[in-house]
């Protein structure tokens, strides 16, 4: 099995417009998040010093995956998880530099579709938008915490606290794009 | 030649069939529609005049809780406007329509969204340790 993921390892980490071709262009819904498997982890970890993320940590824990369908299933998280990087990259650019490093894939916060990721994000006082290349991204800073208000250049859809914050039970009060 | 008649035939029906299934599958209700007939419900409880925010929610909440699983989209989203009452109305349709390409109208969330809201325990105009405002982040 590892043989044939690693020999189609750099075909599928590279292949543009894989992810739409086989329908999947919603990445970040339930189904796409459930592509992985630890072969794929420990090609990704000796190709690229990449470890496994949150997502494929909870899913392998669901032992979710076995047996051919697993095989399928991480060839397809390893065009995923490589698309979602070439649109991150893409998002960094366009930010200040010093807030570069600090922007991730909302798909690294939790394993929900999207956009209810990006609610997630605000509800807990952070600042989640999407590109127009159609990526939901937030930001922390350099320690990792939360900023409720970031305002993220050249995005068509922002999620960020209300100000001012009011918090109850814990979850921000939030709106979507306009909001202040 | 009769063959292949009988193969295209055979063809065909499976297709009118898909097609009838998938018309089907269209006319289902979304776990969305189910949040809002809960709230229909609510509009229809005798009781609704006297009810607070929080039994209000209460109702609507346990309704939820028996119709759908927790890793329902409809689920989380419900769970994680508890108490965002103000913008609940319009992030739930914004959210209906991103998950399930189709637009939800729901008149009674609409009318009694702002006085439905979770029971608030805790309360706070300051951020926690685990959020800061840009001018207080670390940018190394």
């Amino acid at each position: 099995m590892s043989q044939f993921i690693e020999r189609n390892f750099n075909q599928i980490q590279t292949v543009n417009g894989t992810i739409a071709a086989i329908g999947l262009e919603k990445v970040g819904q339930k189904v796409a998040g459930n592509l992985v498997t630890p072969a794929v982890w420990a090609l990704n970890y000796a190709a690229k010093d990449i470890t496994p993320g949150e997502i494929d940590l909870a899913i392998y824990g669901s032992s979710f995956i076995n047996g051919p369908a697993g095989i399928i299933m991480s060839l397809l998280k390893a065009v995923i998880d490589d698309d979602i990087g070439k649109k991150v990259t893409v998002i960094r650019e366009k930010q200040d530099p010093q807030y570069r490093n600090y922007i991730f894939p909302v798909q690294n916060y939790s394993l929900s579709a999207p956009f209810i990721a990006a609610q997630n994000i605000a509800r807990d006082g952070g600042t989640a938008w999407k590109d127009p290349n159609g990526q939901w991204v937030f930001i922390t800073d350099s320690r990792g915490v939360l900023v409720p208000d970031y305002e993220p250049k050249d995005a068509i859809d922002i999620m960020k606290p209300i100000y001012p914050f009011s918090e109850k039970n814990g979850k921000f009060d939030f709106c979507r794009r306009t909001c202040r | 030649m009769k063959k292949n008649t009988r193969l295209k035939a055979k063809l065909l029906i499976i297709s009118l069939i898909s097609f009838m299934l998938l018309g089907c599958g269209e006319q289902r209700k979304s776990s969305f529609d189910i949040v809002c007939d809960h709230f229909d419900a609510l509009e229809k409880h005798p009781n609704l005049a006297n009810m607070s925010k929080e039994e209000r929610f209460d109702f609507v909440d346990n309704l939820v809780n028996q119709s759908l699983k927790p890793t329902d989209d409809a689920y989380e989203t419900w769970k994680l406007l508890s108490t965002n009452t103000k913008y609940r109305y319009s992030l739930f349709k914004d959210t209906t329509i991103e998950i399930t390409g189709k637009p939800l109208s729901c008149p009674s969330m609409e009318r009694l969204s702002s006085t439905v809201e979770e029971k608030i325990y805790t309360q706070s105009n300051d951020l926690p340790p685990n959020v800061k405002r840009m001018k207080d982040a670390t940018w190394d």
